[in-house]
């Protein structure tokens, strides 16, 4: 909550400062997409949210002649991750979304949030994925001690251990 | 001084004698011959006796000439200003103005009762009574001092043709008054004394009675019409509307004539209405000069234009001038005030609608002050008005019923929803409208703006958000009318809500749709796009 409080209110400060109609347009109407995206996830299976969001995150961009940014991906995300849907359906969708966009989010409570639900239903190659973003994200932070480091790889052997590929993790130590 | 021959030849008006004296008192009324007259010794009569001789034959007989030739001949000689009393002079004044002695009305009065009016031991009311031993009213019908002194000073100023400045604080040269017999000083001096008489009217009219309302008063001997045309205020005890006339006319022109704002402004309230182009004169100077004066006189020129309605006049210049004065200075909540106003029927703009830049300016008004309601029912107003004029021409209920059939659900409708239904109506049809009046952009995206917000406000407290909503997007898609992007994330909540898919699909769809049409991409700097 905290996370999207701040990011609301960035978005608010910046459309203070921008008074352009359009600029005001553009984050309307990311956040109509964020709504929809998320109402197709509580109902249509996988797949076709995986393409119903292709379509509607390629609409946003051309509409406004842009790229996804870092703020939307983390933005969406949490807002994914406080809904009451089932974590393997948050999971399937934040996969498609990272797909999608091909962005990680960036925020680092939101990844180790991930990072946990992923390790807990064993979805070891989103696991690993965002135990390598987490790990550049807390890299010169205070939370990069050697205590946080070995909470990480123990729960990416979870992860590992749940996906029943635990071959897989010699490659990773 | 005219004698009886020349006062008869001068065209007085001619009363009918009547037989039925029944309420007359005294004795010299009860006289039912005038050759009765003709053996009176008048020398042996008092003024007194003598004044009610002169009014008898004035008033019962008409008979201007005689009346006159005792003026003339009996009471002038015997008396002067510096010896007639109150009374007598209360009493002799009617009758000499009735006779268009105005001169020696007007001398009587300047002489004899001014300076008691000065002095406060007359009061301006005390004028307007009539002594019970000349006329008592009933089949004589005879003035009383007030309003013909009003009369008689009018006379004499209105017959000196002097200009009436056209705008507050100009004042007309002395030199210009083609005057024949009287000086420019001289009609001046008349002037003030008719502003000077107003004033002890006035006040003691406000100090008597603060709130006077023409219902209170006895209308039983006006007619219709002149019921049908009171002013807003009886002026004190004066109960004939005629009456009034004379007496707030005569002050109206000399407070033009002075340019007095104030006496004007005062006078408005008791002018009967059927002189309102006299009242839409003066209040059209009084309006434009005032919305040149700063906040303070737009406020006043908004209750100056509120007065002019009140008196049936309608001028669309006027309410114009007034809206883009308060306009100027961000006196939004009084436009909006004003626009609930004519659209309430309260202030009767008539048959003038006023255009388009006015109709702008009160909806973007109503839009600041957050009165979203009354932007849309001056916004259905002006669309009405201007239905009445294009015939067979009704893009309202048009819209209207589209909007009805498309949201039936064959269910039985409670009276809460009807009253939810009610509330809506006017937003709903307002979206649609705009597309037929799409002639101000501007306002139409705000008017637009307003209507949907609001809308979708009602929408979410209904019973049916969902088919709400999805009758708005109908319409606006019938339309062909974008709205604000706002408006569809408000409505895509709103589904979200009801977890209705479809609907959240088709409202993303419109929206990128209206958008890609309307998006000017040159607006978008990098700057922008990576905050998406």
């Amino acid at each position: 909550m905290k996370q999207q409080a701040k990011l609301q209110s960035s978005a608010e400060g910046g459309m203070a400062q921008e008074s352009d109609q359009s600029y005001n347009d553009a984050v309307v109407h990311a956040s109509m997409a964020q709504t929809l995206l998320l109402l197709l996830g509580k109902q249509l299976m996988p797949e076709a949210w995986h393409t119903r969001a292709e379509m509607i995150l390629s609409e946003l961009t051309q509409l406004f002649n842009a790229n996804i940014t870092h703020n939307f991906v983390n933005t969406f995300i949490d807002q994914t991750l406080q809904r009451n849907y089932p974590p393997e359906t948050v999971l399937d969708m934040v996969t498609s979304f990272i797909k999608i966009t091909g962005k990680y989010p960036t925020e680092v409570p939101i990844l180790r949030e991930l990072f946990e639900q992923a390790a807990k239903l064993g979805r070891a190659e989103l696991a690993l994925a965002l135990f390598a973003t987490l790990k550049d994200a807390q890299k010169g932070s205070t939370e990069d001690s050697a205590e946080s480091q070995s909470e990480m790889y123990s729960t990416l052997l979870v992860a590992y251990g749940r996906s029943k590929e635990v071959d897989k993790l010699t490659r990773v130590w | 001084m005219l004698d009886g021959q020349e006062a008869s030849s001068q065209g007085y008006r001619k009363k009918t004698p009547r037989s039925n004296n029944n309420d007359v008192d005294g004795n010299v009324f009860k006289v039912v011959d005038e050759a009765e007259f003709d053996n009176y010794q008048l020398e042996s009569k008092t003024i007194e006796q003598l004044i009610a001789i002169m009014s008898t034959l004035w008033a019962k007989f008409s008979n201007g000439a005689k009346a006159l030739n005792i003026w003339n001949n009996h009471i002038y000689p015997r008396t002067s200003t510096n010896n007639m009393s109150v009374e007598e002079a209360l009493q002799i004044v009617p009758v000499l103005a009735d006779l268009k002695q105005y001169n020696q009305a007007i001398d009587i009065y300047e002489q004899v009762l001014r300076p008691q009016l000065r002095a406060h031991r007359l009061r301006a009311s005390q004028l307007n009574t009539v002594g019970p031993q000349t006329y008592r009213r009933g089949n004589y019908s005879r003035p009383a001092a007030l309003p013909s002194l009003f009369h008689a000073l009018f006379t004499r100023v209105a017959m000196s043709e002097f200009p009436t400045p056209q705008k507050i604080g100009e004042v007309a040269a002395p030199d210009t008054i083609p005057d024949g017999n009287r000086t420019a000083n001289e009609v001046q001096h008349d002037a003030e004394l008719l502003l000077e008489l107003w004033n002890w009217v006035w006040e003691e009219d406000q100090a008597t009675k603060p709130t006077p309302h023409y219902l209170t008063r006895d209308t039983s001997r006006e007619s219709d019409k002149d019921i049908a045309e009171l002013p807003s205020r009886q002026l004190l005890n004066v109960t004939r509307v005629k009456e009034q006339t004379t007496i707030t006319l005569s002050a109206h022109k000399a407070a033009k004539m002075l340019n007095n704002a104030r006496a004007l402004e005062q006078i408005m309230d008791y002018i009967p209405q059927r002189n309102w182009r006299i009242v839409r004169n003066t209040y059209e100077i009084l309006i434009k000069e005032a919305v040149t004066q700063g906040k303070q006189g737009a406020l006043k020129a908004l209750e100056q234009f509120q007065t002019l309605c009140r008196f049936g006049v309608n001028s669309p210049t006027l309410c114009k001038a007034v809206v883009m004065a308060l306009r100027e200075h961000n006196r939004s909540y009084e436009i909006a005030q004003l626009a609930r106003q004519i659209t309430q029927g309260e202030l009767d703009l008539g048959k003038m609608v006023p255009d388009r830049s006015t109709l702008n300016a009160v909806i973007h008004a109503c839009h600041d002050a957050h009165h979203a309601r009354d932007a849309i029912d001056f916004w259905n107003w002006f669309v009405r008005q201007y239905e009445q004029r294009a015939e067979g021409r009704a893009v309202t209920a048009v819209l209207e019923s589209e909007v009805t059939e498309s949201g039936e659900s064959g269910t039985v409708t409670s009276e809460k929803n009807k009253d939810k239904d009610a509330m809506l109506k006017p937003y709903s049809s307002t979206i649609g409208t705009c597309y037929y009046w799409n002639l101000l952009p501007k306002t139409w995206s705000t008017l637009t703006l307003i209507a949907s917000d609001k809308y979708l406000t009602l929408i979410s407290t209904s019973n049916s958000p969902v088919s709400e909503a999805e009758k708005l997007l109908k319409t606006l898609k019938t339309h062909f009318s974008p709205i604000a992007a706002s408006s569809y994330a408000g409505m895509l909540r709103i589904a979200a809500k009801a977890n209705n898919i479809e609907f959240a699909i088709a409202l993303w769809t419109v929206s990128i749709f209206f958008s890609s049409r309307t998006m000017h991409k040159s607006h978008f700097s990098n700057n922008h796009l990576c905050r998406i």
